[in-house]
């Protein structure tokens, strides 16, 4: 491959560029040894459950950020949309009227709360299930490598073993071979060794982590209904108060209708004699 | 019939064209100046507060409609992320009954809590709301008759003016006319001009008449209505924000006893965390994981002494020491060995093969065929070789907590 016309840059990669065809094209020969049942492949089954395991953890966790992040984008949605409600009922409030301080102090703790919660769902569910799901493609990728690094000593086993049972040996070329078998052997070995530690303890985390959001969310939400409960209970007094202070202005349903006029009360029915008399 | 029809529609269609176009002129001559209009200030400033309190109404309409569709998604996120963990919750993991109960109950309080807010405040908003629509319009309809007075007072008024102006002029042109006529004439000709002037000024006068009936008694109707109307709004605001506080409290407080967190130690979760807590190697989120609920379960738990050092286990013959192996696990093959290679993990749950007399405080009783299940020691370090720390699921399931738990040899049980 050395073309004399190339610069020593361009030779080094093209040098580099040929290994990897080769490389490429020895894993293709391989596999298709393999297949033919031309050699043994290492039998790792035990590797293939674990490598199950770690696809349906990655499945189950990207399912759970989905709906983390739905229950997340959820309760932005309520805090927004209490937040106009409770804006509006402050706009309608006249100034006269009973508890219009005690109304903006509810609101406004009402909103914090709110902040708070969505504050440390945030941090400490969705940031975690973020980490958590983030991890997989690198594990992904690093358990394709050990695959190709099998594809590897596989072939190189093959290759010496073919040399070392031909009727005239090549005693430099076994040699060479038992090199390059012995590389390719030490290579996967680091790599499945590994693997086969830190694969089990992955697919054991998950445990921790489905607890950690779940106990999380359930402590979170525990603590904010409790709070916001008692702002709940304040609002009904102030409402409370609010009648009192305009009782005898009742709401009926009835409403007007001056086609008959017996439907038809006014406030002052309602003052004066205590009952509803219809006029 | 059609032609009938027709000309009943072409009547009527007629008389609102004449209607309109005199209503256009009226306003015409009142922005000229020409004449004045019917002003009531009182009025103008009950049709302000009517309009507030229509669009303020309506404000108030949408706004609960949209916390009732977040209510909704919200509902439908939470129990997303119940299946999510109903889903993943292996068979030998504790607690699945109470976990669905838990899920169930959720649902209730969530639909419920969605009802009530509909029948009770949405309603009311709704109700109120429905019956202003009429009223708007018949401010409408008093303002026309309204103007239709002006005019009938105004063509009045020029009437009454041009009465005596066309009476003298006339005059003379009959009076002319009559010396023309025959004898048999004398005197109709200026009787027709008199009653043909005053045909049209008995009916103007009728006509203001009838204006001014229409307009007061619509004008009286409105003004009685209105302030009451504007006042009783505070009704409705108290009944719509009372009833929807009242609902939120009683939400919170009943889903906040559906996953008590002062009780972590019963949830279902939290037993979890127990029976996983021996790993190998623990992972960074694990650790934190653990470090948050031991610091959330030392308010309410009691405190238990650690197993007592070392001592050996009771020798069983023959000692039973199978150990199955569960699909996944590569323990076998890693050549690491570790004294503490056994993984309880896997075994949540064993079985008394023999009787164990506990002979000191912090070991467990055992009976024969008594399950145990197996839980985490506080202090790893701490724990022996051979021995278990677990809770006899009789205890479990009456207390729902791990407090009657203790440590009993492995030797003297058997993984299932």
């Amino acid at each position: 491959m050395a073309d004399n016309k190339m610069g020593p840059n361009l030779q080094a990669g093209a040098g580099f560029f040929a290994k990897r065809v080769q490389k490429s094209l020895n894993r293709a020969q391989e596999k298709v040894l393999q297949k033919l049942g031309k050699t043994m492949e290492t039998k790792d089954e035990q590797f293939e459950l674990c490598f199950q395991n770690l696809n349906k953890q990655q499945t189950d966790g990207s399912r759970l950020f989905k709906d983390v992040k739905a229950y997340y984008a959820a309760v932005k949605a309520m805090h927004e949309t209490s937040k106009r409600l409770s804006q509006t009922l402050r706009e309608v409030y006249e100034s006269d009227w009973n508890g219009v301080e005690d109304l903006a102090l509810i609101t406004d703790s009402e909103d914090l709360l709110w902040n708070d919660y969505e504050e440390k769902l945030n941090d400490q569910i969705v940031r975690t299930m973020e980490n958590y799901t983030s991890q997989f493609p690198e594990v992904k990728e690093r358990v394709a490598k050990r695959g190709r690094k099998l594809v590897d000593y596989d072939s190189a086993r093959h290759h010496l073993e073919a040399l070392q049972s031909a009727k005239k040996k090549d005693e430099a070329k076994i040699t060479k071979a038992e090199e390059e078998f012995n590389k390719a052997q030490n290579v996967f070995e680091e790599i499945n060794n590994e693997l086969r530690e830190e694969l089990p303890v992955l697919y054991q985390s998950r445990i921790g982590c489905y607890v950690t959001v779940f106990q999380n969310i359930s402590n979170l939400r525990d603590v904010f209904y409790k709070e916001m409960s008692v702002l709940n209970h304040d609002l009904y007094n102030v409402m409370k108060k609010l009648e009192t202070q305009h009782s005898g202005k009742a709401f009926i349903i009835k409403g007007l209708n001056r086609n008959n006029l017996t439907c038809t009360y006014t406030h002052a029915d309602v003052a004066k004699s205590g009952t509803i008399t219809p006029h | 019939m059609a032609e009938i029809g027709k000309g009943v529609t072409a009547g009527k269609l007629a008389s609102n064209v004449q209607k309109r176009l005199t209503r256009a002129q009226e306003k015409v001559l009142q922005k000229l100046g020409k004449a004045d209009e019917t002003r009531d200030a009182a009025f103008e400033e009950m049709v302000a507060n009517f309009n507030k309190q229509m669009t303020e109404g309506t404000k108030l309409q949408k706004d609960l409609k949209a916390y009732l569709t977040a209510v909704k998604t919200m509902h439908d996120a939470s129990r997303r992320l119940q299946d999510c963990l109903a889903e993943m919750y292996e068979p030998d993991w504790f607690g699945k009954e109470e976990m669905d109960a838990m899920a169930e109950d959720t649902d209730t309080l969530w639909l419920d809590y969605h009802q009530n807010v509909t029948d009770k405040s949405l309603v009311t908003m709704d109700t109120y709301l429905a019956q202003l629509p009429d009223i708007k319009a018949r401010i409408a309809k008093r303002d026309r008759k309204m103007v239709d007075f002006d005019s009938a007072r105004h063509h009045f008024a020029s009437l009454q003016k041009g009465k005596k102006k066309d009476e003298a002029k006339i005059a003379k042109p009959a009076a002319l006319l009559e010396m023309a006529a025959p004898s048999w004439a004398q005197g109709l000709i200026s009787a027709h001009q008199v009653a043909q002037t005053n045909l049209s000024y008995n009916q103007a006068e009728e006509e203001l008449g009838r204006a001014q009936r229409i307009f007061e008694e619509l004008n009286v109707e409105l003004q009685d209505e209105l302030p009451a109307l504007w006042d009783r709004r505070v009704g409705v605001y108290v009944n719509t924000f009372q009833s929807l506080a009242g609902h939120q409290e009683k939400f919170h407080k009943e889903m906040s006893k559906v996953s008590p967190s002062d009780q972590l130690i019963n949830s279902p979760i939290n037993l979890l965390i127990y029976q996983h807590n021996n790993l190998k190697t623990r992972p960074w989120f694990v650790l934190t994981c653990i470090c948050l609920l031991r610091r959330l379960c030392m308010l309410t738990r009691r405190v238990l002494p650690g197993p007592p050092p070392s001592r050996p286990p009771p020798r069983l013959t023959p000692s039973p020491d199978q150990r199955q192996q569960h699909a996944g696990q590569l323990e076998d093959e890693t050549s690491v060995p570790d004294a503490n290679t056994e993984s309880t993990d896997t075994a949540l749950q064993v079985k008394a093969i023999h009787d164990y007399a506990a002979t000191d405080g912090d070991e467990l009783e055992l009976k024969i065929g008594d399950m145990v299940l197996v839980v985490a020691f506080d202090n790893p370090d701490e724990q022996d070789d051979g021995w278990l720390m677990g809770v006899t699921e009789s205890s479990w399931m009456q207390n729902k907590d791990i407090s009657a738990k203790g440590v009993f040899p492995e030797n003297f049980t058997q993984k299932v």
